[in-house]
């Protein structure tokens, strides 16, 4: 019994010989965790122009133990919307904070206009990939509405996009496919490969990513190559057109750079939003939880599309006007590609 | 590894045996044995990872654990593995009814372990039976850190370490196969996961990794080597085992796990805290 005794006291005392206490909860200590993490692990101040020491100047002064939440919350909130990175965010229960898009408050280019017009109608199909036979059945358009989603324990990729499979063969006749990624905020990019994959011939460099690996500002790894692969039983390697506005950003961004590289598949419409950034979460002794860019992003020509964006290779916009009548001109060009191919 | 390691290894494991006895050995002798080993009890596990929070998380659960010991007269033989998954609270942990939505961490821990000795030392005057050897172990944690409801981030750490392997067994009482044995392993070099990336990042992409094929066969397979100095790591293990009859018996043993490494030119550093307190029912075979 004795012994018992001592070992559950050592199973619960042990930790607090061998770890230092957490850091306190106070404003100054929320505000220099947040900043130093930035400092270290985020891999874009050089592209974005920020001088990061002149930032900790700056605010660094207005914090002290007396600071409100609200306060340091809204000093927390000038910092992100200053770095303005899609990948650099704060929650918090007084808010969430988010990069300033880009995308104008009128911007019909990121959207299908009077679809009816060019595609059959159908049931409802799965929650990622949409599918619809064009008015012209030779042609297949394809939207994808987001790449979010994880399989299960080890599996990494999310098993509801192994329906471009299903899709594939049925369309293994058509002339070609239109894939939609206008509205395609990004996800996971392990199933934006899956679905590229499918489109591939070979194997192909499509970009390159660095990531921060030191405390120094310049502290990076070497450039690494990403390739796609062809996956899947079937590969279709017909033409393709895959649509792209602004809004298409992120893991989006991963698949449009990885269907850029393929040979019979042309990139039409708007630059697309221009991070990538492989962002990951952190969390303060307060509670907030924020998330910050931790890579570089370079397509197959070695050009940062941070900030930038992948440009299309057919450039072409819906402007109001269009879409007033009822005319989604990406659209309609992406058709005529293919149309003579 | 350097030549002087492995000629101080080959030393222990050479037969030599020193004896520190007056007059005649009152250890006893036993015929070799094989014993079988269920357990659980609890398991309690210690995290900080500054590469995921600056924050410690800690957490404790009923483990499972199976050993097999074969007692020979002139060496030892164990091999283990024992199971746990570990929900991990923090100070900024929120939970709604008793259950954590927020800023917890999903612990998966898993422990293999192989270890093989030989008698080195006899002292009789402690009834101490000393024995020096090798541990081959593999240990897996996988975490999910779930920072918001919506939004979390795998981790995986993974090493097989081969390290050298200390014993001691002592009868407390004369002539009996009651033992408390003291063991303590420190890898001195292992396998661990991705070149140059020892924390392992799952939730988005992994280095050199073809997602379609197999992700466990490649984990095992695409890994690094480090020595103790980039992975610091200590086993020990205190047991008590009490024979009710022949046969049967109970071990009560302690077993404590504690590894650290840097990540990134030192720009995170990863420790880790594992304690467990286990009771098993002993079938000699």
């Amino acid at each position: 019994m004795r012994i018992a005794s001592i070992l559950i006291v050592v199973l619960y005392g042990c930790d607090s010989m061998i770890f230092e206490p957490d850091p306190e909860n106070t404003p100054g200590n929320n505000f220099e965790l947040f900043w130093k993490d930035f400092d270290r692990y985020y891999a874009q101040f050089s592209l974005r122009h920020i001088d990061w020491d002149s930032v900790y100047a700056l605010y660094r002064p207005q914090v002290s133990p007396s600071t409100s939440d609200r306060h340091l919350f809204d000093i927390f909130s000038n910092i992100v919307l200053g770095i303005n990175d899609m990948h650099v965010n704060l929650y918090t229960p007084l808010g969430d904070v988010s990069w300033k898009s880009m995308i104008p408050a009128a911007y019909p280019s990121m959207r299908i206009i009077n679809a009816g017009k060019y595609v059959q109608s159908g049931p409802p199909q799965n929650t990622v990939i949409g599918f619809r036979t064009g008015q012209d059945p030779t042609i297949g358009y394809m939207w994808i509405q987001t790449f979010v989603g994880q399989g299960e324990g080890l599996s990494l990729g999310d098993p509801r996009y192994l329906m471009i499979d299903e899709v594939l063969s049925r369309w293994k006749n058509m002339k070609g496919i239109i894939i939609d990624v206008r509205w395609n905020g990004g996800g996971n990019s392990i199933n934006a490969e899956t679905v590229a994959g499918r489109f591939a011939d070979e194997s192909r460099v499509y970009a390159y990513h660095r990531q921060k690996v030191g405390p120094g500002k310049a502290d990076f790894s070497s450039w690494k190559s990403l390739s796609i692969e062809p996956k899947g039983s079937y590969q279709f390697l017909k033409p393709v057109v895959v649509l792209t506005s602004r809004a298409t950003s992120s893991a989006a961004e991963m698949f449009v750079m990885a269907m850029q590289v393929l040979p019979n598949v042309t990139i039409v419409g708007d630059t697309t939003g221009g991070g990538v950034g492989n962002p990951v979460f952190r969390e303060l002794p307060n509670g907030w939880t924020y998330r910050l860019s931790t890579e570089m992003e370079a397509d197959a020509q070695g050009r940062i599309i941070e900030g930038v964006g992948v440009f299309p290779d057919v450039p072409v916009l819906t402007t109001p006007a269009d879409s007033a009548n009822g005319i989604d001109t990406m659209l309609e060009k992406g058709i005529d590609i293919i149309k003579q191919s | 590894m350097s030549y002087r390691s492995i000629l101080a290894i080959s030393l222990a494991l050479s037969p030599v045996h020193m004896s520190f006895s007056q007059g005649s050995s009152t250890i006893m002798s036993f015929a070799p044995q094989h014993q079988l080993t269920l357990s659980s009890g609890i398991s309690s596990h210690t995290v900080r990872d500054e590469m995921m929070s600056p924050l410690l998380y800690r957490g404790t659960q009923i483990p499972l654990a199976f050993t097999y010991r074969f007692r020979g007269l002139e060496n030892r033989h164990t091999l283990l593995l024992s199971y746990d998954n570990t929900q991990l609270h923090s100070t900024i942990t929120r939970t709604v009814n008793d259950a954590a939505i927020s800023h917890y961490i999903n612990n998966l821990h898993l422990n293999l372990e192989y270890s093989f000795s030989i008698r080195v030392a006899v002292l009789e005057n402690l009834n101490t039976t000393c024995f020096v050897g090798v541990r081959l172990s593999s240990i897996l944690n996988l975490r999910t850190h779930v920072f918001l409801q919506d939004k979390n981030h795998m981790s995986a750490e993974q090493m097989t370490g081969l390290g050298i392997h200390v014993l001691t067994e002592t009868a407390l009482q004369q002539e009996s196969q009651n033992l408390l044995r003291v063991e303590v392993n420190i890898p001195c070099i292992s396998y661990v996961l991705l070149t140059n990336r020892y924390n392992a990042n799952v939730s988005e992409k992994l280095d050199n990794i073809d997602l379609e094929h197999n992700l466990l066969w490649q984990l095992f397979t695409k890994g690094d080597v480090v020595t103790f100095n980039g992975l610091f790591e200590v086993q020990a293990d205190v047991s008590y085992i009490y024979f009710v009859s022949n046969s049967i018996g109970f071990d009560l043993q302690y077993r404590l796990l504690y590894y650290s490494f840097a990540q990134y030119q030192d720009m995170f550093s990863a420790r880790v805290l594992s304690n467990q307190i286990l009771l098993g029912l002993t079938v000699k075979l």
